[in-house]
This record gives structure tokens, sequence and C-alpha cells, in this order.
């Protein structure tokens, strides 16, 4: 998908992470710009829909996240309260730190697997990629609500296909009741997000590798280096913008992450698989607490703009140090 | 790609890598498929247990109770215009965001990209009172402006970025002949991104078709439901049918199954070509 | 209403239209639509709502039906907030309690039955425990006051049990006592027979156990301060009958009395895993007839008192009530939609809710129609409950965090890493700090 959505950010607005702007000259007009006024006519339309269905309820959540409001009368005003009620809830921490641990599985596994995958695809034909690859992409493709039911199944402990495989083999032991255990259901919901990502983060980055110059592949056989050689020093340092892109979107997904936590542990159990969205939902739709709610998704929302500001920073370390 | 630097690799450990992973992807599927044609007591024997004969009446019982016969014509009539016009909308406002200089550029960039961000959970509720002032509850265009304005923001920044990727010797030589914009962008810019389209396309569809909140929230009247609230129907407070509400899920993933079938080469192209400097 | 010249222009002119379809159709009846929404989206409780609808349709000519079902989650998601909004049902099925009914009642987006409960007579049909549980005073107060709903189906919490499992183990009857139930449960789990199906990723099987047996000690003559706390009118959670229930769960999940890997399987699927023949013992209630069914040697009983109560308190209720809201803004069509409600809670309606083999509230007058067995044994219990006014209550109403603060805690109790005080004391905290809330 994009696989270039940061690349553009990069050149025109640096979002997200970091709006700030580097002194730099200005980048030179196309020749399209010259020729005519009415620039702004290209943009208005989109504008004026995304403003009129997204973005003022946006804003009306922020002028919520100040009140307290039960959804149905009209809601006081109690300035800051709510987020200052924010960082003294335990429960809301919990959230957080889960989200934390979820974004293991959410970005740095398929990611790594992803990587993993793209850099040994070629030893298969043409023929037989094509069916990889599409096989790979598909998890991608489904509704997560629905996920969610199926892996549910999956993990049941009784006659889920799961543990029947475990016990099969002989690890019977280790036929847990996943989705019940306190510590192993985060990794068990995680493990769907994994299958759902790596096959997309395989596209973007098999992509990604096309791009690169045939000539430094070249260049690095000529100096000796073996396979893995070539692959740690020339393909992983070029397709840094595509894991760039793949972090933002799945950082996005990871703090977004709703449905496939609902539909399989509702948070639970014990708030063991909480995380700030189903706590949002909890607050606002069961609780009618919608002003609480509104402040944990904007927290959610800056949440994602300092994390991807911390990737994006991490990435133009990693940039200059490699090049 | 086949200069990737690992050509010297062993293949047969590589391949069987390849395969697991391939497996993984598949065998839920197989396994929800099976699910779909089994009776509730079969579902206890395990999963990879055979019901005596397919239980095809499940996809009845999902097709009739659950309406799904209204429900996709409803998730038809959304999808169409919503990629239709997203796409429209993202190569016309992308295109100014690669090309054209405006006041506020990066500010509107910055508001756009917060659509990507904030999840729509926590401004269904403003929406809703926004919508029900404008008097589009339980419309058909209630489902399709929200969900086109929600894609605008993907739309123009994935539009965006492969248009700077076109060697500008190609919109130069076409100026020089003559071209207006207009016809700048409809007769170079887009054959040439047709891939990005075509990518672009897909996403969107997959997910418009997917999504669950908007119409749950947005639409009360049940001959306006899209798939995806039909395919969760079948639970009760208590009470489940897994055989029903798998084949309900069936039923909602198969068109974007074929859908991604039919276009996975020219999409899998277009994220190529859009990643190309 | 406004009854301006141009509304009584723009009815007259409806009227006229009417007139003219009725005349072409060569009825005489108005022409009316009734927006409903329901719950009943399981595959067979659809069918039934489908035919009464229908049946209400064909008896109502003129009368359309226009009906949405709502998952359990999606009602309570959406319905304030269209109600509110001056969209959505006229008549709906609504949660009881402060969270959802509580709520709406305050915000007037229910209407007060209290002449339809009158005129149908629905005081005498139900007993003054189930209606109570969807009354709200004009102070607030739950529990009392008017009328805001009336249920189609019963609900009660008690023991399921296999007899062939049990005979297998050699019982050769059903618990009569609470103590009893122990007994049989220590002698199936010495025999390395799981005593109980239980499921506590979904659902509320836990939650329905442990209160079951927690009211089982509870006699009817001394109900005051059970209904009291769940009333709001306050009183505590940290009783002995609840650490008791609390100390007996614990004991079990820790010491095997559980299927295996209950932790991990949702209470649905603990209930398929009994129809199939694991676990001796399941409590929960009676919306699970209809799966249940499938084995006949499954029964269904109060659960066992101990020795000294003779009137148990059984908990349970009705489903989720049907309530006019404030959609329904002329007398025309609040009095069908209480002609409605009064037919899906007619002994009529019972008839086809029974012989689908669902649990209905009032008595069916057709006793063919009552086929299953099981059903049977609920219908004569739930006679002799409302003989005794001994119909107990859901804990999880008495906040509108209650339910969340029981499924949070639970695992920790069942896993041992609470112990069965501090579980109760949780429960107290919340149930105190709403109280405080409410000024109470």
């Amino acid at each position: 998908m994009a696989a270039t959505t940061e690349q553009s950010i990069g050149d025109s607005g640096r979002i997200p992470g970091g709006t700030r702007r580097r002194a730099r000259p200005e980048e030179p007009a196309s020749i399209l710009d010259r020729m005519g006024k009415g620039n702004l006519l290209y943009v208005l339309p989109g504008l004026l829909i995304y403003a009129v269905f997204v973005f003022v309820p946006i804003l009306a959540a922020v002028v919520i996240s100040l009140t307290e409001w039960n959804g149905l009368v009209v809601p006081s005003f109690v300035g800051l309260q709510n987020y200052i009620k924010l960082f003294s809830d335990h429960e809301f921490y919990i959230a957080l730190r889960n989200n934390a641990e979820f974004m293991v599985f959410y970005c740095v596994l398929p990611l790594v697997i992803g990587i993993c995958l793209a850099a040994i695809i070629s030893v298969v034909g043409q023929r037989e990629r094509l069916v990889l690859r599409t096989l790979f992409f598909l998890p991608y493709i489904m509704p997560t609500a629905v996920l969610g039911i199926i892996f549910q199944w999956l993990y049941n402990p009784a006659f889920g296909p799961f543990n029947q495989i475990l016990k099969a083999v002989g690890l019977g032991k280790i036929a847990l009741p996943w989705l019940g255990d306190f510590t192993w259901v985060l990794p068990a919901v995680g493990a769907v997000a994994v299958w759902y990502f790596f096959g997309f983060c395989m596209v973007v980055f098999l992509s990604g590798m096309q791009r690169i110059d045939p000539s430094l592949f070249d260049a690095a056989r000529a100096d000796g280096a073996k396979g893995w050689q070539s692959f740690w020093h020339v393909t992983l340092p070029q397709l840094m913008p595509e894991v760039r892109v793949v972090l933002l979107l799945t950082v996005i997904a990871s703090i977004k992450s709703f449905d496939l936590i609902f539909t399989m542990t509702r948070g639970g159990p014990g708030n063991a698989t909480l995380v700030p969205n189903i706590y949002m939902y909890e607050l606002g739709f069961q609780l009618n607490r919608y002003g609480y709610a509104a402040a944990v998704a904007i927290i959610g929302a800056l949440l994602v703009f300092v994390v991807n500001f911390a990737i994006h920073q991490g990435m133009r370390r990693f940039d200059r140090s490699s090049v | 790609m086949a200069r990737s630097g690992v050509s010297t690799a062993p293949t047969v450990p590589f391949r069987i890598v390849l395969w697991l992973f391939g497996l993984i992807t598949v065998v839920p599927f197989g396994l929800l498929l099976l699910t779909s044609i089994k009776s509730r007591a079969d579902v206890l024997k395990g999963a990879f247990a055979l019901p005596d004969y397919p239980h095809f009446e499940n996809y009845v019982a999902a097709w009739t109770d659950g309406r799904f016969g209204t429900y996709f014509v409803n998730s038809v009539i959304v999808v169409v215009p919503v990629v239709a016009v997203s796409i429209v909308l993202g190569v016309i406002t992308g295109f100014a965001f690669a090309y054209l200089r405006f006041p506020f550029k990066k500010s509107i960039f910055v508001i756009l990209t917060f659509g990507m961000m904030v999840p729509t959970e926590a401004f269904i509720i403003p929406l809703y009172y926004e919508m029900l002032y404008l008097n589009l509850i339980n419309t058909y265009w209630v489902l399709i402006l929200t969900q086109i304005a929600l894609s605008v923001p993907f739309a123009t920044i994935f539009m965006a970025s492969a248009m700077r990727q076109l060697p500008t010797e190609v919109l130069e030589a076409a100026v020089l002949d003559g071209a207006t914009r207009p016809q700048v962008l409809l007769r170079v810019i887009v054959p040439l991104l047709a891939p990005a389209v075509s990518t672009l396309a897909l996403f969107l569809f997959i997910w418009t078709w997917n999504e669950f909140l908007l119409p749950l929230i947005l639409v009360n009247d049940d001959s306006l439901r899209t798939l995806p609230i039909g395919a969760l129907f079948f639970q009760g407070k208590y009470t489940i049918n897994t055989p029903v509400l798998t084949a309900g899920a069936v039923i909602v993933i198969a068109p974007i199954v074929v859908v991604y079938l039919i276009f996975q080469r020219k999409f899998i192209e277009g994220l190529t070509s859009g990643a190309t400097k | 209403m406004h009854d301006t010249l141009s509304n009584r222009l723009r009815l007259g002119a409806a009227g006229i239209a009417v007139a003219a379809l009725a005349a072409g159709l060569g009825g005489a009846a108005q022409a009316q639509t009734l927006v409903t929404w329901d719950d009943y989206t399981d595959v067979g409780q659809n069918a039934v709502i489908e035919q009464l609808n229908k049946n209400f349709e064909a008896a109502h000519p003129g009368v359309t039906i226009n009906r949405t079902a709502r998952t359990f989650d999606d009602l309570s998601m959406t319905l304030k907030l269209t109600v509110a909004a001056g969209n959505g049902p006229q008549v709906t099925k609504v949660n009881q309690g402060a969270a959802d009914q509580g709520t709406m009642v305050k915000q007037k987006l229910l209407l007060p039955i209290d002449d339809y409960v009158k005129q149908y007579g629905w005081d005498k049909r139900f007993g003054e425990g189930v209606l109570a549980r969807m009354q709200w005073s004009d102070s607030g107060q739950f529990g009392e006051g008017h009328y805001y709903g009336v249920s189609g189906l019963g609900e009660m919490v008690g023991l399921f049990y296999n007899q062939k499992v049990l005979s297998d183990a050699g019982i050769s009857t059903p618990p009569k006592t609470f103590e009893e139930l122990l007994a049989d449960a220590d002698a199936l789990h010495a025999k390395g027979v799981p005593a109980f199906a239980i499921g506590t990723a979904k659902q509320h099987i836990a939650l329905h156990m442990l209160t079951g047996m927690e009211q089982a000690h509870i006699d009817a003559s001394n109900r005051k301060a059970l209904d009291d706390v769940i009333y709001g009118r306050g009183g505590t959670f940290k009783t002995q009958a609840a650490l008791d229930a609390a100390t007996t769960m614990q004991k079990w999940a820790k010491e095997g009395y559980f299927i295996d890997g209950y932790s991990g399987i949702a209470g649905n699927d603990a209930v398929q895993l009994f129809v199939a023949g694991q676990g001796a013992f399941l409590l929960d209630g009676t919306w699970y007839f209809g799966d249940m069914q499938a084995n006949p040697d499954i029964h269904f009983m109060p659960v066992p008192a101990p020795a000294g109560v003779s009137k148990p308190l059984t908990v349970g209720g009705v489903d989720l009530s049907w309530s006019i809201t404030s959609n329904a803004k002329d007398k025309a069509t609040q009095d069908l939609a209480a002609q409605y409600m009064d037919y899906m809670v007619s002994p009529e309606a019972a008839n086809v809710w029974a012989a689908a083999g669902f649990f209905p509230s009032s008595t069916p007058t057709d006793d063919s129609a009552v086929k299953s067995p099981l059903l049977k044994e609920g219908l004569a219990m739930w006679k002799t409950i409302t003989e005794n006014n001994a119909l107990g209550h859901y804990a999880d109403w008495a906040s509108p965090t209650m339910l969340k603060t029981y499924d949070d805690n639970m695992p920790h109790l069942l896993a041992g890493d609470m112990t069965p005080q501090a579980f109760v004391d949780a429960l107290d905290a919340d149930y105190q700090a709403y109280m405080k809330s409410v000024g109470k």
C-alpha cells in the first residue's frame, strides 16, 4: 500500500511524527504549478467532504473530551479534568502497557517475518512465487471481526484444532486454555495479528527489493560478499523506506486495534488484553461516560503521533549511520 | 528480484519454510469452510472431523434468516460509489499535493493525516449527531459520504506519492505540446498510474466492504444494512450457532476473496510500481 | 402536539389517502407502521418472532411491522443514542437495570405504561416481583413507581444435571440439598469425573453459578436485604452467603472440579460440551433450554438450598423488556404499541415460544405445545417461584459497572490469585461507590 506514503510525507509534510520544519530550500515548483491559477480547485472537493464528515466530528470529539457527557443530555464543561483523571486511572495504565506489548505482535514480528520471507522467496520460481505471494497476502483482506470469531474457535481448549494438534504430537502439556490464561492470552491474540500482517509486510518489502539497483549487488559480490552479507549490507539498508512505511501502518493499526481483541476476549480475562480502544468502548458505549471516553481516544491519537515521531527520528539516525 | 542477493543460499529448507507459512495462511480458511457445513454436534467432535454429510442448510439459514440477499445488494450499492469517488478525489487531490503550491499546504496535509490516525470509535457519536442534523441518518448517502470522506486521506497520500515518482520529463514534454493541466492529468498521469489506481481500488474495496462500525451506528433500518453486520448477526445474548455463524462469514468474505484473486496480479504490480523511484 | 392548520391539512390529506387505500383494499382498517427493535437474533428465536409478527399483522389489517433485529451488544450500544435523537423504534426491547432502562427513563425516552398495565391486566398475569424489575419512580428509584415494560420470556438460573453421568458415577438421584450437591461434587471428583461444565472466556456462567448458589441460601421471607441492594436502596455485598459461594467456587476451580480448560472456553461452548456429555452439572439459565433439550439425560431443577431454607431464592427474571419509546408520539401509536406488546406477552405467543422450546413468561394455554420435558420442569418451577415470591435477582443490576467488576475479578478468584474476601470486597467497593455517586 503505501509503499510510498512516507517518502512523499518526507518530502512535503513530514507527518506523522513531526511537523517540525527542517531548514532547507523550498522544493522547486513543478512545471505544472506554473501553468495557471486555481490550484485550490484541485484540493477543495476532497478537502471539503473530508472536513464535513471526518474532521469536524474529530474536533467535536476533542471538545467532548473536555466535558462530562452521558451521550443524551447537554454536556457540561469540566476543562481538563478528564485528562487529569486519566493520569491516575490504574486501568488506563494497564491498557497502555498491554498496547505496548501488542506492538511487538502488530509491528515487530510481522516486520521481521516479512523481511525474512521476502529475502528467501527468490529461491522459488516465478509461478510458485506468485502463488505464495497471493497466499501470504490473503489474511489481510479479511474483516478482522470475522477473524476474531474464527480464531476464538481455533484456540478452544476442548475442541479447537490448535490444542488438538498439540495433543496429537505429544505436547498435551502445553495445550493451555489460551484465551483464559493470564500469561498467554496476549501472545495468543497477538499471534493472530502476526498472522494478519506478515504477508502484507512481505509484499511491501518485495516491491521495495525490486526497486534496488542491481549494480549494488554486483558491487557487493565483487567485494566477495556472500548471500546473507549482501542482504545485510545492501538489501536491508535500501529497504529502510519500506520499513518505515510498514512501521507507520502497523503502529497505527496496533493503537487502533479493536475488532480482533473485542471479538476474541473483550479485553479479558481480568483486563489481561485491555487496550485503550476497548477501554474507550466500555467507558463510552457501556457506561455512557462519553467525555472520559473521548479523552482516552484523544490520548490514543496523540500516542500515534508520538510513536511515529520516535520511529521517524530513529530511522533518520539509522539512515545517517548506515549511509 | 532474482538479484536480491541470496541466490547462493540453500533452496530446500527455505522452500519448506515458505510453504509452511503459506499453509498457515490458508488452514484457517479451510477450517472455516469445513465448519460452515457441519452440524452443531459435529463441531464438538474436533476441528478436523468430517461431518456425515455436508450441512448446506447452514447456508440457507444464514442467507434467509440473516437476510443476506438484501445485505449483499446494500454492500454493493455502497462500495461501488465509495471506491469510484474516492479514487477520483484521490487522483485530483493527490495531483495538487504532488505538483501544485497552495496556501497552508503543510497544515492541510497534517489535518488529512488525522483522519488516518484517529479511530472511528472516537468520533462516531459526534458524527451521528451531525448526520442527524443533516438529515442523512438511515440513507445510503450517509454510508457512502462518510466512507468516501474516510478514504480521502489515504487515497490522496497514496496517489500523491505515486505521482511524485513519475519522471518529470514526461510531464514537461506534455506541457510543451500544449496540454492543459486536466489534459496532462487525464491523458498522461492517469494512464501511467493505472497499476497504482488498481491497487488503491482494491484497498478501498476491502476496507469499505469490511466496515462494521459506521453501518452499525448510522443506519437503523434493517433494509439498509450491509453484509458484515449480517455476519455477526447470529450471536444471541446467550446462544451462538457456530456453523451458521461461519456460513455467514463465508458469504461475507467470498466476494472479497474473488475480487482479490482476480485483481491480485495487477494489484501487486501497483505496489511495485508505486515503490519504484 | 401542535395542531396547526398545516398539520391538520397534512393529516387530512393523509387521511384521504389512507381512506382511498383502504377503500381500494375493501377494508376499513387504518394503515400504520409500527417500528420495532428486538434482540431475537438467535436462529430459533428469530423464527418465532417473525412468526409472531406475521400473526399480529394478520390480526391487525393495515398494520405493518417494521422490524430491526440487533444483537444484544448492538442494542445496548445504539438504542439510547438513536431514541435520544428522535429516531429508531417505537416499541423496543431494552435491558432492565440502571445502565439502559434506568437511563432512558430518566431522559424520558421511555413512556410509562401504567394505564396499559391495568387495561391488559399485566399486573395479574405476572407476579409483582416480576414487574418490579421494570418499575421506576419519578425520583429515579428502581423497583417502584411507574411501569415501563413487560417481557415475553421468563428466565431462571438453576441446576442442569446429566442423570446419565450421575448414574455412571453411582449417584442415583440429583442432590436435594446444597450439602448433597457439595457431597456429589466431591464424589464425582474422587472418581475423576469433572463435576461441573463451565466456561469463563465469554458469557457469564461463572457469575450465574456464583450468584445462583449465593441466593439459594436466602429464604424468600428474608429477601428484603437483597431487594434493597438491587433496587439501589443501599446495603452490602459483603454477606456470608456471598463469601461462602466465592470460597466454594475457588476451591472447585483450584482442585479441578471444572472441565479441563474451562478458562479458555466460552460459556456457549461449555453448554455444547455439557450437552455432549461432559460434566455432571451446569449452573445456568433457562435460555439454554433450546440447546439442552438435544440430550434427554439433561434435567433442570432449582439450585438446591441448604438445610433450614425452605423457600430459596432462584436467580432470574425476564428477558429484556418490551417498552414504548418517546418515538410513539400520538395516542393511536401508543395504543397500537401496547396492543403489540400485549400480543408479545400473551398466552397465545407463549404457546409459540414454548413449542419452539423457549421459556415463556406467561403460562402457555396449550399444554400440548410444551413438548420438551425440560420446559415442563422449568414451567413447574416458575409456578412455585411465583407463588413463593422467590424470584431472585441478577446481581449485576446493582450498579452500572457491576457486570464489569464481576467480569474483571472472577478470573482472578478462580485462578486463585485473589482471596474470596478480596473478591467480595471488590464487589462491595463498586456498589458503595455507586451508592455514593447517586447520593445515598
